[in-house]
């Protein structure tokens, strides 16, 4: 890695979480004002909580301002997690009253393999649904009063696809507090954490720790062909988040296909991450705080938004199905844009409409 | 409703709260007033004896028990003056209180022993990001304030440009 690059905040995020979601992590090893320095990253990420499990055995580092605030934010976990497991729990009795069996992906999904509660915030509620089911469940949660924390998907598609029948005939029930939860197989969940973090461009390092912990902890009987499916691009891709979990988190990747990939991470990959995990306010997130139609709208801006709107090497690579390779992004991320302002232009009379 | 001795303990509040109890203090969510509390050892042991029955001289020797140190009445005011204060007892039991204790009162009696001492802290909320989503970027459903492109981006199905301050969710009656 270039010492640019070892020494930026997204290296130091990379460094802080590294190792977090194990049971007894590896003491963390930096310095005060170096934790003072990523503290906002690792707070606004929703990381600060598996940093706090880091620096916990440190006498030094546990009485900064900075882990004060970590430490709080792990309270705060324990208690959201209790606050949503009560809208879990209204979510589904609406929709197993209509008779729809959602999939609870991400989220708690991901949260339950960590060793304690708290470490993993989770704040809405991902729920699959069969695609011809999915009318029949927006409507079944059309007056819950929490709608907004329910994010509902039309079957997996976005999450890297499948067979919606073989998903939920491998799916299993379980535990929640006093409700019972629908969630998807190891493999298939470890498939759909590690797309949906490609998708997103990779912005948040705790979606890397989801797949770190889901790999470290997957059971002996782990199925890998079930996990990578027949599509060998997607399946690549699987392999690459994992081999990312290996690079940046130290994850251990021993007897996973990630260990024998022949060919190694393109060089723009990690660069591409580490910026992003060093941005306090990364171009994804300001994307969907201040939509583009808003921008236009009010002719403020407009620089800023469309420079925002420039999607990330991973991002496109993903957007536009293509390979992890060592060839440049720029036709990814151009062919990306153009995707998205087409879509955008079909949507934008109705906007200007409704405005 | 006639005041209650004040000797006696009052009755910890059990409505619209979420605790959840971890090996060294108590977290608890008012869901009323959406604010979030972490009881230390001290005020937990004194929040959880609040049953209206157990009397504040019987409290402080529980905490001396517990806490392995010497503990008196004072202690257990400045507990229940906290408890008070976040909405943590019974308002309706016509309770009064009789002792006003600070922490500065106590500080320097129980320096040795400072831990001791009962105490609240606020816990700010979470920004959207740290919850691990923002209801802000839902595709659909965002709450009032939220900044909006199409209407049925909100859970109002309203977003208007409301007061020139950029299009946001708004509630139905301002389209």
């Amino acid at each position: 890695m270039l010492k640019a690059l070892a020494e930026s905040p997204g290296s130091l995020v990379a460094s802080a979480l590294a190792g977090s979601w194990r049971r007894s992590p590896t003491k963390l090893e930096c310095t005060a004002s170096e934790l003072e320095e990523i503290a906002p990253l690792l707070q606004s990420s929703g990381a600060a909580a598996l940093c706090w499990w880091r620096i916990q055995p440190s006498d030094l580092l546990r009485e900064t301002p900075a882990a004060k605030g970590f430490r709080q934010a792990y309270r705060l976990n324990i208690l959201q997690d209790a606050l949503t497991q009560q809208t879990i729990k209204k979510t589904l009795a609406l929709l197993r009253s209509a008779d729809i069996e959602p999939l609870l992906v991400k989220g708690w999904a991901a949260a339950r393999a960590y060793p304690e509660q708290g470490l993993r915030p989770y704040g809405d509620i991902d729920l699959c649904v069969r695609a011809e089911q999915f009318a029949a469940a927006e409507n079944a949660l059309k007056d819950l009063k929490e709608r907004f924390e329910v994010d509902l998907h039309r079957g997996f598609e976005k999450f890297g696809g499948g067979s919606v029948d073989e998903i939920y005939a491998r799916s299993q029930l379980v535990t929640f507090g006093d409700v019972e939860v629908r969630v998807p197989s190891a493999e298939d969940h470890l498939r759909i954490l590690s797309i949906h973090m490609l998708r997103e461009g990779a912005w948040r390092p705790l979606w890397l720790c989801d797949i770190a912990v889901a790999v470290e902890t997957r059971a002996s009987s782990f199925d890998w062909d079930r996990c990578l499916t027949a599509d060998r691009r997607r399946a690549d891709w699987v392999i690459c988040a994992i081999s990312l979990a290996h690079q940046l988190l130290g994850a251990s990747v021993r007897d996973t296909p990630a260990a024998r990939r022949s060919r190694p991470l393109p060089r723009w990959l990690v660069p591409a991450i580490l910026k992003e995990w060093g941005s306090p306010l990364p171009s994804m997130r300001q994307r969907h705080i201040t939509p583009m139609a808003r921008i236009l709208r009010r002719r403020k801006g407009v620089l800023a938004g469309l420079r925002d709107r420039w999607p990330n090497p991973i991002e496109a690579t993903v957007g536009m199905g293509g390979p992890f390779n060592g060839l440049p992004r720029l036709p990814f991320q151009i062919g990306n844009c153009l995707a998205r302002t087409v879509k955008f232009a079909g949507r934008l009379p109705k906007a200007l409409r409704q405005g | 409703m006639s005041a209650r001795t004040s000797r006696v303990l009052p009755l910890a509040r059990k409505g619209n709260l979420v605790v959840r109890e971890l090996p060294d203090e108590l977290l608890v969510y008012d869901l009323d007033r959406h604010k979030a509390h972490c009881l230390n050892r001290a005020s937990a042991i004194v929040w959880k004896h609040c049953d209206g029955k157990m009397t504040v001289a019987e409290a402080a020797r529980l905490l001396e028990s517990e806490m392995a140190t010497l503990v008196d009445e004072d202690v257990v005011w400045l507990a229940l003056g906290q408890l008070r204060k976040f909405h943590l007892l019974e308002e309706e039991s016509g309770w009064i209180m009789q002792r006003k204790v600070t922490r500065r009162d106590l500080v320097r009696k129980y320096l040795p022993a400072a831990l001791a001492l009962p105490v609240i802290l606020s816990i700010p909320a979470p920004t959207s990001a740290q919850a691990g989503s923002d209801p802000c970027t839902a595709p659909s459903q965002r709450p009032n304030g939220c900044p909006c492109e199409f209407s049925n981006d909100c859970q109002s199905n309203c977003c208007t440009n409301f007061g020139g301050g950029g299009f946001t969710c708004q509630p139905g009656t301002a389209c």
